[in-house]
């Protein structure tokens, strides 16, 4: 098993709306998987049909090998999912939900569970109910983790929770997780936490998978031309791999996937005083990147096996 | 893991037997004549028939209790998305809403069954009431009783099956509400115990049809 989460054209229809359209994923073991995406966009949905909380109208989508509609006890064991806003029961104490937990499983870590709450200074007694929203994320997390899984999907666990929670719980997820080469999918808003943490990232734009690479490829790639005129610039240039133009007085910006030889004569092509080419961080990338206009976004340069998925995506 | 799903339901339905258990007592001290400090005053002459009078306590509180656990067991589950987390365990789905079911059946129907056992045997106590008592005088009550058994099932697939709006979500309830009060009005007690039993069968087949097929 090279990659516990494969889907192959799985989409999904709500009220008419394609809101997942027929994506391919395919995330190698061992790595953390960033999913982005703007509100709307997909991700939760995506997930969902993932875990198998939602039926997809079309596709399929396979789990550590296991067809996910025939996903077996042993095998869903295995996985742990973090929905979003963290929902457990909230007249349960933390005892009664590590207990109620336990039962289901057959591996369970009570020494790691220990360590988390009592890095997070939880004692065993307090009401779900009564925590703070970041001390439910902490109780999830040990929930989560306590089976020792091979695959952890989260959905916007992050969400609602402010910074410095936010970092440790990341960073406590990462050390408890990672160092065990497991593997990782989370959706988040926070384009900083996923700059530092996944070594992937997937862009879902109204529900294509328009970016599926490194992290690095995709920062790296996306850039931001400033060319300078002397007269006015030119209307509605058209250059290969552009994602978006905004003009500004004798100015015309361009944001552009890739910025190769045969991108750079088109550039030049259009007669700028001159040009100069910004490096974007993730945020800025991804912002860029979304902005476009949806239909016309460049599916994003991803790696030679993944090649075909490409091709595929948003094909339905 | 049955323990605890078990466990978990009999929890979360503890509240609403408690009040329906309070509810039945009073219900019950109002019918057998002790003095009932809610009305402030003893009820003479109970009743005339053992049935008509424990049938409407016991179709509005265990009726009540029957609707109300139907839907904290589904749509309550639903709204707190605790779905998720329960869904996600390694057990079938079967399994879980399977538990679910026979806990909220169990409640209902023992709690129901208590309140016409208690009266009836408080009826042919002698000395506690002055006329002849015969069980077949609480076969309309057992009637009643077994249709409590479609009103949650209603509820319960009321809760399950996705809806709009809450005017086509508690369809199920209606219709098994207005089924039940047909079958409990049958002149016989089988004819009642069948209608029932096949009215279950298609309520409990529709429920895990929804369970396996819904989007969470």
């Amino acid at each position: 098993m090279t990659h516990p989460i494969v889907t192959e054209r799985l989409t999904k229809h709500y009220d008419g709306r394609r809101v997942v359209d027929s994506l391919n994923l395919r995330v190698p073991q061992g790595s953390v998987y960033g999913l982005l995406g703007r509100n709307g966009a997909g991700k939760s949905t995506a997930i969902k049909m993932m875990m198998g909380m939602v039926r997809p109208d079309s596709g399929t989508a396979r789990l550590l090998d296991e067809d996910i509609r025939e996903l077996s006890n042993e095998t869903r064991s295995r996985i742990a999912y973090l929905a979003e806003g963290h929902p457990l029961y909230g007249w349960m104490s933390i005892d009664e939900a590590v207990r109620f937990t336990r039962s289901f499983y057959p591996r369970w870590n009570d020494a790691l569970v220990d360590q988390i709450l009592d890095h997070f200074e939880l004692s065993r007694k307090q009401k779900f109910r009564r925590l703070s929203r970041g001390q439910q994320a902490q109780v999830s997390l040990a929930l989560a983790v306590a089976p020792d899984p091979e695959l952890l999907v989260l959905d916007d666990a992050t969400l609602g929770l402010d910074t410095v929670v936010r970092r440790d719980f990341l960073e406590s997820l990462i050390q408890i997780i990672q160092r065990q080469g497991r593997t990782i999918l989370f959706s988040s808003h926070i384009l900083g936490d996923v700059e530092r943490v996944a070594d992937r990232i997937g862009i879902l734009v109204g529900g294509v998978l328009r970016v599926d690479c490194r992290t690095e490829q995709f920062r790296e790639s996306v850039r931001k031309l400033v060319l300078e005129f002397v007269g006015a610039p030119p209307d509605a240039p058209s250059v290969p791999g552009q994602v978006s133009c905004r003009q500004s007085g004798p100015s015309l910006e361009l944001v552009l996937v890739g910025y190769d030889d045969a991108q750079r004569e088109a550039v030049e092509a259009l007669g700028p005083r001159s040009i100069e080419v910004l490096d974007l961080n993730l945020e800025d990338a991804f912002i860029a990147y979304t902005r476009g206009p949806r239909r016309s976004l460049p599916l994003f340069a991803m790696e030679i096996e993944d090649a075909q998925n490409a091709r595929d995506q948003g094909a339905a | 893991m049955l323990k605890t799903l078990v466990i978990k339901e009999l929890r979360e339905s503890a509240g609403l037997v408690a009040l329906a258990v309070l509810a039945a007592l009073f219900a019950l001290a109002s019918l057998t004549g002790v003095p009932s400090f809610m009305m402030g005053r003893p009820v003479l002459f109970p009743y005339m028939n053992i049935t008509s009078s424990l049938a409407a306590y016991m179709i509005s509180i265990i009726g009540g209790l029957a609707i109300a656990i139907g839907l904290k067991q589904t749509a309550w589950e639903s709204g707190q998305n605790t779905y998720y987390f329960l869904l996600h365990r390694p057990v079938s789905r079967q399994m879980i809403f399977g538990t679910k079911l026979a806990i909220g059946l169990g409640l209902v129907l023992t709690l129901g069954a208590l309140m016409i056992l208690v009266y009836a045997l408080w009826a042919a106590t002698p000395g506690n009431n002055a006329a002849p008592f015969f069980w077949s005088m609480t076969v309309e009550a057992w009637q009643r009783w077994l249709c409590l058994a479609i009103v949650y099932l209603g509820a319960f697939l009321s809760g399950i099956r996705p809806a709009r709006w809450f005017g086509t979500r508690l369809a199920p309830l209606v219709t098994a509400g207005a089924a039940a009060f047909g079958f409990a009005k049958f002149p016989w007690w089988w004819l009642t115990l069948a209608a029932v039993v096949i009215a279950a069968l298609a309520l409990v087949a529709a429920i895990f049809y929804y369970v396996e097929e819904r989007d969470y």
